[in-house]
């Protein structure tokens, strides 16, 4: 299990755990960041990512995708 | 026409252009408009303005 | 009796460009009381009593964020008669999340799918008639772009709105939430309506704050109830918000596995080819700084210039050529008379003649020809003469020999031309210009002089040096709205982030940044995105640096004025624009006020699509539009003020209306040279300069207009008026001033709104105007030091004040103080 900004490019990869506090975890959930749901990283820069998930473009930055654990 | 009469009406239609543009200013500001265009009606950006 | 019907659906749906279709103009547009979210009514066209009330952009109805919670409340108090809930085909697992949500209201619910017509490009197949089973509503497809379906899905809405059958939610959730759900609705909800039940229910098994503090529970049915969620959490291992969440997808996907089917599983889309190149670690900065780059070029050098030059000499100058007939041959005229008559003058006034001066009140053709003709037979046919050009763009001024050979072409020229200037209105089809015209007009009717005066050195003079920029504005919109409006917006501020991060800011600031050069309103706006509430301020109060659509004319004034047209000018004061915002960033953000970390970045990114014409063109032109029509008020007003004290003072003791000469002694004069010294330390503490840029407090382009009435009187054009009152320097300390100083009233007033209090705004504008006094006295000091005028007091003071700008910016971060919070809805904040 590793945070999101360790992902490889182009690779899905599923979502095991999304941590951080309720809020910022309820968050990022009803964006599509479920436990049990995929996510592929499109493109990253400086820790930053670009993510496809649910379908959709999401931006998430260093911190945020290090509380995203595949 | 005469001095007097010209320069009495080019007045008068100068007025009248201001009243018009001070109405209309203050009409603007009690909708909230902004000089933008219209609180976002205007922006392409209104997604990244609100979440709308 | 009147239906109301909510448009609900995530951000970036099309739910606006809906909502625009079913209401046309008929829309009213104020905030939600008490907080900066924005509140969109409307009524739907063809029905009388229709209200459509466009809701903020939500993905769910948690109580987390601002858009959220104002949407519920409006649902759950409010209770409109339907919901039309739009939902992107193209990402449909991420809406259906939200309608799972909604339908669980009770309220009449109807989905409308969106982007049909995408869908369908991209071969994917949506089975409606299964989705309107699956989940116990009526389905329709939209494409509200194009304009399909959208009639039929209000139809559908106000039909169910009329029927006032509640929605029932098809969906259970598994057998352990539901026990508790039960419970919930047993031991605390007989006292709701029975079609609210359930959402209640859910919310409060998902510990719901805000729901459980409106529905007041005491505590001990609080402590029942958490009983029964424990269990469940228990059972389920998990807390309740994310089963709950957890239950949702889970549902979501069997719809999906039902509903949908999509053509290529998996793999990159275009959009994301594209992104992977815009926004890679190496390329990403210098593509967009080529892009940017492109759009200032485009507007402002090539297209803008040339059709600014047209505007100002032409349409609001003398005159100019229909479609350009006639203009080749004027030019070719006046390039064949070009000097002729300097020649002619050089070699007279070398013989110590009289020189030819054919504007003279006894200037004869006749006599002139004949003293030509003289001087063409005795002069020395080895003599030269040397005479001056002087050229009207840039008053550089050249000396040139002439030969024996020139006089003859000039003395041949000049006699075919009779001696004058060939009048470009004499060839092809010559279009006076407006002044022209309007000054034949009031001599039509005898008007008095001084109001002539008002009107042509006022307004005209005025509001024309404004207008003349219309084209280079329309064509900066026009680009600005194309690259909003494709998607690569939303990039940029991804791109950025990286770099403001190190600064202690958010990527997010970056895009009020962004539209503020076009105008700075909605870029101030625009920083409603910014959750951290210490980052919007900071936002809200930089974002005027950057150069907006109004501060260009003046920056073109005084590149054209001071500094020959060099495109440098322009291109310098987005740097300094974006240079004041990065340090003012890095300064505040250690200051106690600002302190802590920005919050973490998370942003949709919309599929990149081929903007639609129609959309560009309409926002262009709405933008455009403000402008002009600033032009014809706000400016028209602030020029005839500008006009009447300036024209108007004493004069030897008595008032009365001056010439140009005297408006040393006039009311503004008088006005601004009480305040004029405050100026002095930057180099430009003289009446004019003042009075310009407390006028362009009120509008930006009034500087323009102003300098237009006040260096316009007398000999030589307003740029070589202002080019004699202004160095190099001084220039650029005046450019800096009023680039980086408050904005302007209609600014100032977007950013009391988002303040909301007043101390944030003085604190605002007080930093803006503080910081543009301190870097313009820099660099008038500093400059000078080049120039050999050095003012030592003054020059001690720049020096002590960039040592103060160093040290904030390079003093540790400081710990934050604690952030407080408040999230009451309906108090100001």
């Amino acid at each position: 299990m590793m945070p999101l900004t360790f992902a490889n490019v182009g690779e899905e990869n599923m979502i095991k755990k999304v941590g951080g506090k309720p809020e910022t975890r309820k968050f990022l959930e009803n964006l599509g960041f479920v436990a049990g749901g995929t996510v592929t990283v499109v493109s990253t820069i400086g820790g930053n990512v670009i993510v496809k998930v649910k379908e959709s473009r999401v931006a998430v930055s260093k911190e945020m995708a290090a509380k995203i654990m595949v | 026409m005469d001095t007097v009469g010209g320069t009495i009406l080019v007045a008068v239609i100068l007025a009248a252009i201001v009243a018009a543009i001070i109405y209309k200013l203050v009409k603007d500001k009690k909708q909230g408009k902004s000089s933008c265009g219209g609180s976002c009606g205007c922006c392409p950006n209104s997604s990244r303005c609100h979440r709308s | 009796m009147e239906i109301k019907i909510a448009l609900a659906g995530n951000p970036n749906c099309g739910k606006t460009t809906l909502f625009n279709a079913l209401t046309g103009s008929n829309q009213f547009v104020g905030n939600w009381p008490g907080v900066t979210v924005e509140k969109k009514e409307g009524k739907l066209k063809g029905h009388k009593d229709v209200v459509i009330m466009d809701l903020p952009g939500i993905y769910s109805l948690s109580p987390y964020t601002l858009e959220e919670v104002v949407a519920r409340n409006y649902l759950i108090s409010e209770r409109p008669d339907a919901i039309l809930n739009i939902i992107d085909g193209t990402n449909l697992e991420r809406n259906l999340y939200l309608t799972t949500q909604l339908v669980e209201l009770g309220i009449p619910v109807v989905v409308a799918i969106n982007m049909m017509d995408v869908v369908k490009k991209n071969g994917d197949k949506i089975n409606t008639d299964q989705l309107a089973k699956e989940l116990g509503c009526q389905v329709c497809e939209i494409s509200a772009l194009k304009g399909t379906g959208i009639k039929e899905a209000a139809e559908l809405a106000v039909k169910a709105a009329e029927s006032k059958v509640p929605m029932v939610p098809q969906h259970s959730f598994n057998g352990v939430v539901e026990h508790a759900i039960a419970h919930i609705e047993e031991a605390f909800l007989n006292d709701v309506a029975e079609e609210q039940q359930r959402w209640y229910a859910i919310k409060i098994f998902e510990r719901d704050e805000k729901v459980i503090e409106q529905l007041g529970m005491s505590e001990q049915v609080k402590t029942h109830i958490e009983k029964d969620i424990c269990a469940a959490e228990k059972e389920m291992d998990d807390d309740s918000e994310s089963i709950i969440t957890n239950e949702r997808y889970i549902y979501i996907a069997s719809i999906i596995k039902d509903c949908y089917k999509k053509k290529n599983q998996g793999g990159l889309t275009t959009s994301d080819k594209i992104d992977k190149i815009v926004t890679n670690r190496w390329l990403g900065l210098p593509i967009f700084a080529v892009v940017m780059f492109l759009v200032y070029y485009i507007s402002m050098v090539t297209v803008g210039s040339a059709a600014t030059d047209w505007a100002n000499d032409g349409l609001f100058g003398d005159g100019w050529h229909l479609f350009g007939i006639g203009s080749s041959d004027a030019e070719d005229a006046a390039d064949e008379y070009g000097s002729s008559l300097d020649i002619i003058n050089a070699f007279i006034e070398q013989q110590g003649g009289e020189a030819i001066d054919n504007e003279a009140d006894d200037f004869d053709v006749d006599a002139a020809k004949a003293t030509a003709d003289n001087l063409l037979a005795t002069v020395d046919k080895s003599a030269t003469a040397d005479y001056t050009v002087e050229d009207e763009e840039t008053l550089e001024e050249t000396t040139e020999t002439a030969k024996y050979a020139d006089l003859k072409a000039a003395v041949a020229a000049a006699e075919k031309y009779d001696f004058a200037d060939p009048d470009p209105a004499d060839y092809g089809v010559w279009v006076p210009g407006i002044p022209v015209l309007i000054e034949s007009g009031l001599d039509a009717v005898n008007c008095a002089d001084w109001l002539k005066g008002l009107i042509l050195d006022g307004i005209v003079a005025g509001v024309g040096a404004v207008l003349g920029f219309v084209p280079q504005m329309l064509v900066l919109f026009i680009l600005l709205a194309i690259l909003e409006a494709c998607g690569y917006m939303a990039r940029i501020a991804f791109v950025m982030d990286r770099i403001f991060r190190k600064f202690g800011l958010s990527g997010k600031s970056f895009i009020p940044i962004l539209i503020g050069t076009g105008c700075g309103i909605p870029g101030i706006m625009a920083s409603r995105t910014i959750e951290n509430e210490r980052d919007r301020r900071m936002t809200v109060m930089t974002t005027t640096f950057i150069p907006c659509g109004a501060k260009t004319p003046f920056i073109a004034m005084i590149a054209g004025a001071i500094f020959g047209g060099s495109a440098w000018v322009a291109t310098g004061a987005y740097f300094i624009g974006i240079a004041a915002i990065i340090i003012s960033g890095i300064m505040l953000k250690k200051t106690k006020m600002f302190a802590g970390d920005p919050a973490p970045f998370v942003m949709e990114l919309p599929a990149y699509h081929i903007p639609t014409v129609g959309n560009v063109l309409r926002s262009m032109w709405e933008r455009g539009w403000s402008f002009i029509k600033k032009a014809g008020t706000i400016i028209t007003l602030s020029t005839i003020f500008v006009w009447f004290t300036s024209y108007f003072g004493w004069v030897d003791g008595s008032f009365g209306m001056l010439t140009e000469d005297q408006m040393e002694y006039s009311i503004l004069a008088h006005i601004g040279k009480a305040i004029c010294w405050i100026f002095a330390p930057l180099g430009w503490g003289n009446w004019q300069a003042t009075v310009a840029a407390v006028t362009g407090l009120v509008a930006k382009e009034n500087i323009v207009g102003t300098m237009g009435i006040l260096y316009g009187g007398g000999d030589g054009s307003v740029y070589s008026a202002i080019g004699a009152a202004f160095t190099g320097i001084t220039g650029m300390s005046f450019l800096i001033f009023n680039l980086l100083c408050a904005p302007c009233f209609a600014a100032m007033g977007a950013i009391k709104r988002e303040m909301n209090s007043r101390k944030w705004f003085w604190f605002a504008i007080g930093y803006e105007c503080g910081f543009a006094y301190v870097i313009a006295l820099i660099v008038n000091q500093l400059g000078n030091l080049f120039t050999g005028k050095v003012n030592v007091i003054g020059l001690i003071f720049a020096i002590a004040l960039i040592a103060l700008i160093i040290y904030m910016l390079v003093r540790p971060y400081k710990e934050s103080t604690k952030l407080e919070k408040d999230v009451k809805v309906g108090a100001n904040a």
